[in-house]
């Protein structure tokens, strides 16, 4: 036997960090072996094609003809037009999927209607009512993007809804949580403009690794996402790191959870749930990790604290915690089945974060908001190439 | 009524389906029975019947092919008037909320025969998502008026799924690979608002399982209705299903003997389904992937054998987009045998079926102009695009 090494041709620091999914083609042709970039492939001598397909879809290919005990590296690279301009656009690119607009000309004038506004809000939904927060909170990420793609940290500390607004469309809010300053990395805002000239949000974590799990499931490759979890057991450790991301170990929660690799949890979910009280995520994951434990007392019961704790971050969060509580006859899992039920008709499943549409975080809706209410919201004017003083 | 085929035995493992379609309802808008006391906006479906049909057809017509042999197929149907049906459908019942309950139960038991079976449960027809896993489905008889609850003829998909969850008592042996699909045409989100906290009937009684190891993907779409049916060939999702089980899904894989082989998978379908879900419904205006709930356990589980070489669907775009006016292209196969693109490319991007396998896109900006080749490149169903940019 043989061994290759595939190595992605990337840039920045993230990708070259992150071990990512790749399959051996014999003579480009059909799948021979699995493995991971960064890692050993054992194959018989011959020709290959090795492939890594990135969490958004970019194929990295490299040849590779191996004679008897050879040990060779394959670097694995995109094709030349899908190659990223700078390094710091290689995220937005390979794993979110993000490679950017033609903004129009004029963009940047005061009456221009590619604009849409951003807004924090601060509290738990579950408990009461939700405050608008400055929009001094937050702060534009300052290395280049693709055109149109913009990313912002939030400085509020807790539980926090992003809201982006839009003249002719209703608002969409997606949650997010930022763990107390200094104790572990924030999650990133992203606004990104589209080619038909609308705005969206989403939500991307620090984490490269985590990341790339939560994209490869986006685009619709849970088993890549699974891949990273059998092979190199990236979920696993993204979970016992939990206390360098509680937020990625969250994700490596519930990759593990849904490819059914329960050994995998060990007893950390507990951790995850108790050392980290202001995620609310922490809690779904361990309940659902006794449920499918044989625990099923325990897990009610932890379930019904999830009201202290606030809406799930994760749709996947959201999902479990609502099918759970539904199989319950206790009057408060009745009660907070109707709170969670209120987002149903206007949540989006095929998010990773849990978003939906509405004008506040307690009450979803779907109104779009004509010019005068679009005027009458305070919040951080953006334009396709940042924030923008005046409007 | 509704075993459509029959060649259950007990030696040997089996495929057992359960198809349902629902195209008329009787007591919803623009039906023939008793109007329902709220129709919650919904009206009757065109295709849905004949979509559900065309499955049960595809497994019939295709047992040899699957990773064990068809064994029983249950179909419950209710055509629109005029909906077309293959010769195939004779002898399905109706999708009622008593024949689901009953075919369920008969579909349970089947599966339940042997660990190596495998089961498929296709749903079309009106429905809401409730969570990542869960859809109310409902059946013919919504809105009939014979009293109990305003969903009583409808059913939680979810309770499907937990019913066919190995125990330790009869369900020990049930089938380890299960598929459901889940292709619901969704009630606008006022009207969803209205039922939201009411509940469907479930199939099965709560399974005391703590150990489920099962690789049971669920493919749940929920579309708008517009959307969702708006094609003569069927619904979106049941084409994406049907494209994806022509091959569409197919992974090149090798067989014991070191042959090339296409098959699909577990793993192959997700991906596959979720590429074509989403290149159908941008053909529609707009772009909705199909994200896996269930277990996503065992993904490299053989579901089907693909007997010749798939087609892929080859999107080729150009560039900046106006030298699509005189750009040369032409797609080289693995025999060196060039095919030229029409000069201007109108339509543009230009689409075409080629067989899957390893091709070299040449081009030039102008007759006579430098040409660029790109490296090989594996074509893979079910669709690849190709950018190719033009100087």
């Amino acid at each position: 036997m043989s061994v290759i090494r595939p190595q992605l041709v990337a840039h920045s620091w993230q990708l070259h960090s992150t071990e990512f999914p790749v399959e051996v083609r014999r003579d480009g042709g059909p799948v021979t072996a699995r493995g991971m970039t960064g890692s050993q492939i054992h194959v018989e001598p011959g020709a290959y094609a090795v492939i890594a397909r990135m969490p958004a879809g970019t194929t990295m290919t490299g040849e590779v003809t191996v004679g008897e005990h050879d040990n060779l590296i394959v670097q694995l690279r995109p094709e030349p037009e899908d190659e990223s301009p700078h390094e710091s656009e290689e995220v937005p690119r390979f794993i979110w999927g993000q490679t950017g607009v033609d903004i129009p000309a004029g963009y940047d004038a005061p009456e221009f209607e590619l604009r849409c506004k951003l807004r924090l809000w601060a509290g738990n939904a579950l408990a009461g009512p939700v405050q608008v927060e400055s929009s001094d909170g937050l702060r534009q990420q300052e290395d280049p993007f693709p055109d149109g793609v913009l990313g912002f940290f939030p400085s509020t500390e807790g539980l926090l809804f992003a809201q982006l607004v839009q003249r002719g469309r209703a608002p969409v809010i997606t949650a997010l949580a930022v763990p107390p300053l200094g104790t572990s990395p924030a999650p990133q805002v992203i606004v990104t403009l589209d080619r038909d000239n609308h705005f969206d949000l989403q939500v991307r974590l620090s984490s490269v690794a985590a990341d790339a799990l939560l994209s490869f499931t986006e685009h619709g490759r849970s088993a890549d996402a699974a891949a990273m979890t059998e092979t190199n057991e990236i979920a696993e450790a993204l979970l016992f790191e939990k206390v360098k991301d509680p937020l990625a170990a969250a994700a490596g929660g519930y990759t593990l959870l849904r490819s059914g690799a329960l050994e995998r949890l060990h007893d950390w979910t507990e951790n995850l749930c108790n050392w980290f009280p202001w995620l609310p995520d922490g809690l779904v994951i361990r309940a659902e990790h006794l449920v499918r434990t044989g625990h099923t007392v325990e897990a009610s019961d932890l379930l019904l604290e999830l009201p202290q704790r606030g809406l799930p971050l994760f749709t996947e969060g959201f999902s479990l915690a609502l099918d759970r509580l539904r199989r319950s006859d206790a009057l408060e899992a009745r009660d907070l089945v109707g709170r969670l039920s209120r987002y149903l008709p206007f949540m989006d499943f095929a998010r990773t974060f849990f978003t939906f549409s509405g004008e506040e975080p307690g009450t979803p809706e779907l109104h779009a908001l004509d010019a005068r209410a679009f005027d009458d919201i305070e919040g951080l004017p953006i334009t396709p190439r940042g924030t923008c003083v005046s409007v | 009524m509704c075993l459509v085929l029959d060649k259950r035995d007990s030696e040997k493992p089996g495929v057992h389906a359960l198809i349902v379609g629902v195209s008329a309802y009787p007591h919803l808008l623009n039906g023939t029975g008793t109007p329902a006391p709220d129709a919650y906006g919904m009206e009757q479906l065109s295709s849905a019947a004949s979509t559900a049909a065309e499955v049960a057809d595809w497994l019939m017509r295709n047992s040899s092919d699957l990773a064990v042999p068809l064994a029983s197929c249950r179909l419950l149907v209710a055509p629109a008037p005029g909906e077309q049906l293959p010769a195939s459908a004779a002898g399905a019942g109706r999708p009622t909320q008593p024949a689901l309950l009953k075919a369920a139960k008969e579909w349970r038991k089947d599966a339940a025969t042997d660990r190596r079976n495998m089961t498929v449960f296709y749903f079309a027809g009106h429905g809401v998502q409730r969570s990542k896993d869960d859809a109310i489905a409902m059946l013919e008889d919504f809105g009939d008026d014979s009293g109990g609850g305003a969903l009583k003829n409808a059913v939680s998909t979810r309770s499907i799924f937990d019913g066919m969850a190995p125990d330790d008592h009869v369900l020990a042996e049930i089938a380890r690979t299960q598929l459901y699909f889940i292709d619901a045409c969704r009630a606008e989100p006022h009207d969803f608002k209205r039922f939201v906290r009411m509940e469907p009937t479930r199939v099965f009684d709560d399974a005391s399982s703590s150990y489920d190891d099962r690789c049971a993907p669920i493919y749940l779409a929920t579309l708008p209705g517009a959307l969702a049916f708006e094609t003569d060939e069927g619904t979106l999702f049941g084409q994406s299903v049907l494209r994806c089980l022509e091959g569409g899904a197919g992974d090149p894989s090798e067989d014991d003997n070191g042959e090339s082989v296409w098959q699909i998978t577990a793993r192959s379908l997700e991906r596959g389904l979720s590429l074509t879900l989403a290149a159908l419904t941008n053909l529609h205006g707009a772009e909705q992937p199909c994200i896996p709930g269930g277990n996503l356990h065992a993904l490299g589980t053989l579901l089907v054998r693909v007997p010749k070489t798939p087609l892929v669907e080859l999107v080729i775009e150009i560039l900046p987009t106006e030298a699509s006016d005189t750009a040369i292209v032409e797609i080289v196969d693995e025999t060196d045998l060039a095919a030229a693109l029409p000069t201007p490319i109108d339509p543009h991007p230009h689409r075409c079926m080629r067989k899957a396998g390893l091709y070299v896109f040449r081009s030039s900006a102008a007759a006579g102009g430098a040409v660029r080749e790109s490296s090989r490149l594996r074509l893979d169903p079910p669709i690849y695009v190709k950018r190719i940019p033009v100087p």
